[in-house]
């Protein structure tokens, strides 16, 4: 009698459990933030325009790339008679979050912007309006990473997102590779995601940002600058100058450097990287100036100059400090733009200051541009040849 | 008499995770802005040291306290060193403390995944699931807590390091330089705030009573509190290092901003943030738990009522606290008050009962000559 009252209690007990179990099951998967993939439209670009048709200048227009999952999966033979990896999709208005959220009105799924890797900004769009205002109600947007990389783009922005390309399956792909190999060259600008911007944003401090132009491919050079004081575009730097801002501030990984030899009529080829880079604030007598010093070494590639024992110190010193000048040149350059031109600090030499003098520093900083403008800087570049690729000789 | 207090099990290893999992929880999310703010310039790690040798003084106030009063916490021995009626006050007042916070702690964590995880959900019931949970724990006692913060402790310490490790490529040292350029008035300007950040280590003031070598308290006392200042000064230098002082200072949560910012080449993972968000509640979890038990057992204690019913009772207390404040404004003004409170619970009690009891101590000797 006492082992079957055991078992009975034992039997409820494990179908008591098995009913907490039941209704377990169906209580708890209660989940207000489900998400199914299916349902989402994964948005990887975002390009502003100002809208070519409307009367108002203040019109902006969006172009979202999305991924269609229907072009994705066809082998490469399929491809090019399948549909396309993507679709655009573009929204005009005054404001940018009604914007997007019209998106919701012409897209079937709802529009996902966590894996979002490109914002492409028109070139009027950047010269009329705050780069500020227009990425800070982006990133509103609790959805937008961080990490997001932002470009300027010289033509039309939304054509960009147009072009097709033979290797990467979308063109916003496209451009968030190009931005990210910069190891052999410094054309490119280092890349400057949202969260970078608003550092600058928050410090208040002129910056510039990758150019995007367009050739018959998307071509990555150049940079856009932006003043502090409004965060609107100033203007753009050529590959040339961007050579130069990149060498100034030390982010250049390698360049290849030409000197002519005018005796003999030949071409002479270093690559340089930059070894060590400092810029100095002087605060001497209260008369600021900053010095900039660039140690560079690279190899010697090519000579095509005759007659030339380039094993000879002599000579080889002489190269070298032909090189420093031509390096220098760029720099000034560069400089001469930033200063004169655009009247933005866009190298750090801010930075500098308020490590060295923070008292003068916070004098300075609120008309900081203009004092830039005014400051004499010294650039002093040491460059060395560290060996020869090949020697040329007939 | 509450669970588990009658096996004085806690071993002087427990003891320092303890003070490690108390004070490490929704604090170290802003202690950075705080800071920041507080000192205006990037000296603010600097604050951080002095105010941790500050914990670490009024830490050696609190282990002095409570070894005089061996196996008794600070709600029974309080009525012995400053009379029946003043005992119960200060009982009362570390309690209300205690509860403050657990409240403090559950309503961040929901803040917190309401941002970053589950825009969609209610944050009332994200509460409610978090505090069944941490009162579930609680009413076993002080075994089951300190049990789970051993658990808990290797995977906390080794998120911290992988964040602040990964941190390190986009670190840049001019963002901390110069160091003391206005002097040193900012610093310390930051030191009142950075005294927060090693709030929570009061937990000495209960835990010291179950633990099995009470003489060894100092030691896990000084362990805890360093290894917290270390934790803590990382993530401010770190901090201002990958984002700013300008930056930080319009960050919401700026440690998971730092963990947003951190990029990983060729790496399927795009966003950090989700996966700290989630690890980071076992930390805000600790402390919670950490605190409601606390809170119970001074009201439980002071007015000799059952533990167990005392924690379900403070349940939905906590809850509606933690409720209460409308919008993230009103969150972080409740933060500041029980910011304003800790120095009276941290330091101010603490040392009046120490005085007072020496005093008592000595006339005491002196009458038994």
């Amino acid at each position: 009698m006492v082992k079957r009252t055991k078992t009975v209690n034992a039997r409820i007990r494990h179908i008591s459990v098995l009913v907490f179990c039941l209704i377990l099951l169906v209580t708890t998967p209660g989940c207000w933030d489900r998400r199914e993939v299916e349902d989402l439209g994964i948005v990887l670009g975002l390009a502003i325009d100002i809208d070519p048709e409307s009367e108002d200048e203040n019109t902006l227009k969006i172009t979202a790339q999305f991924v269609s999952p229907h072009g994705l999966g066809r082998s490469n033979s399929m491809e090019k008679q399948g549909s396309k990896p993507f679709y655009n999709l573009n929204r005009s208005g005054e404001n940018i979050i009604k914007i997007l959220s019209d998106f919701n009105v012409v897209s079937s799924r709802v529009p996902n912007y966590e894996h979002l890797k490109i914002i492409i900004i028109g070139r009027e769009v950047a010269e009329e309006n705050s780069l500020y205002e227009l990425m800070h109600t982006l990133l509103a947007f609790q959805e937008i990473p961080r990490n997001t990389f932002v470009v300027v783009s010289d033509c039309e922005a939304a054509s960009l997102l147009e072009e097709e390309s033979e290797l990467e399956s979308m063109p916003a792909y496209e451009i968030d590779n190009l931005l990210r190999h910069n190891q052999a060259t410094s054309k490119k600008l280092y890349r400057q995601s949202i969260g970078d911007l608003f550092k600058e944003f928050s410090a208040g401090r002129s910056f510039a940002v990758q150019r995007i132009i367009r050739e018959d491919t998307i071509v990555m050079e150049g940079a856009a600058v932006f003043r502090g004081e409004d965060n609107k575009m100033a203007g753009f730097l050529d590959a040339l100058e961007t050579e130069g801002l990149n060498w100034l501030t030390g982010e250049a990984k390698f360049a290849a450097v030409q000197i002519k030899d005018e005796e003999q009529g030949g071409n002479l080829t270093c690559t340089m990287s930059i070894s060590k880079h400092q810029i100095k604030a002087m605060t001497e007598d209260g008369d600021l100036s900053f010095r900039v010093n660039i140690w560079a070494e690279g190899l010697l590639m090519e000579s095509w100059t005759l007659n030339q024992n380039i094993e000879d110190p002599e000579i080889l010193k002489e190269i070298e400090s032909r090189i420093s000048e031509q390096i220098k040149l760029a720099i000034e350059t560069a400089l001469r733009v930033l200063q004169k031109e655009y009247k933005a600090d866009v190298a750090g030499f801010c930075k500098e200051l308020r490590i060295e003098d923070i008292h003068l520093w916070e004098e300075l900083m609120d008309d900081w541009d203009n004092t830039f403008s005014e400051t004499p800087i010294e650039v002093v570049v040491d460059y060395h040849i560290t060996g020869y690729q090949r020697r040329t000789s007939r | 008499m509450p669970l588990g207090r009658s096996k004085d099990s806690v071993t002087s290893v427990q003891a320092t995770i303890a003070v490690f999992s108390m004070v490490i929880g929704a604090g170290i999310l802003t202690i950075s802005r705080e800071v920041v703010e507080a000192a205006g310039t990037s000296d603010a790690w600097l604050s951080v040291i002095v105010g941790s040798m500050i914990s670490v003084i009024s830490g050696v106030i609190i282990v002095k306290l409570c070894q005089r009063y061996p196996g008794k916490t600070v709600f029974e021995f309080s009525t012995e060193v400053v009379g029946f009626f003043l005992g119960k006050v200060i009982s009362v007042l570390l309690s209300i403390y205690f509860v403050f916070l657990a409240a403090y702690e559950a309503r961040i964590m929901a803040e917190l995944v309401s941002t970053y995880l589950l825009q969609e959900t209610p944050m009332k019931i994200m509460v409610v699931l978090f505090l069944w949970v941490c009162s579930y724990l609680v009413v076993g006692g002080i075994n089951p807590i300190l049990k789970s913060f051993e658990y808990f402790f290797p995977v906390i310490i080794f998120l911290i390091v992988a964040i602040l490790g990964l941190c390190l490529t986009k670190f840049d040292i001019d963002n901390l330089r110069p160091v003391l350029g206005k002097g040193i008035m900012p610093m310390l300007k930051g030191v009142s705030s950075s005294l927060l950040s090693t709030a929570g280590f009061e937990i000495l003031l209960v835990i010291i009573a179950f633990m099995k070598k009470p003489e060894k308290a100092m030691g896990s006392m000084l362990i805890g509190i360093t290894v917290v200042a270390v934790i803590n000064i990382a993530s401010v230098v770190v901090s201002i290092g990958v984002l700013s002082i300008e930056e930080i200072r319009n960050l919401t949560w700026p440690l998971a901003e730092l963990v947003s910012a951190i990029i990983l080449p060729e790496a399927s993972l795009e966003d950090f943030s989700i996966f700290f968000v989630v690890i980071w509640l076992l930390s805000i979890f600790t402390t919670c738990a950490a605190a409601s038990y606390i809170g119970g057992l001074g009201i439980s204690q002071t007015f000799s009522l059952d533990f167990k019913t005392t924690i379900y009772v403070l349940l939905p207390i906590i809850y509606v606290l933690s409720v209460l404040p409308e919008d993230l404004v009103d969150v972080f003004a409740a933060g500041d008050i029980i910011g304003m409170l800790w120095p009276a619970v941290g330091i101010a009690i603490p040392v009046v009962l120490l005085i007072v009891s020496s005093i008592r101590g000595k006339r005491r000797k002196v009458g038994d000559n």
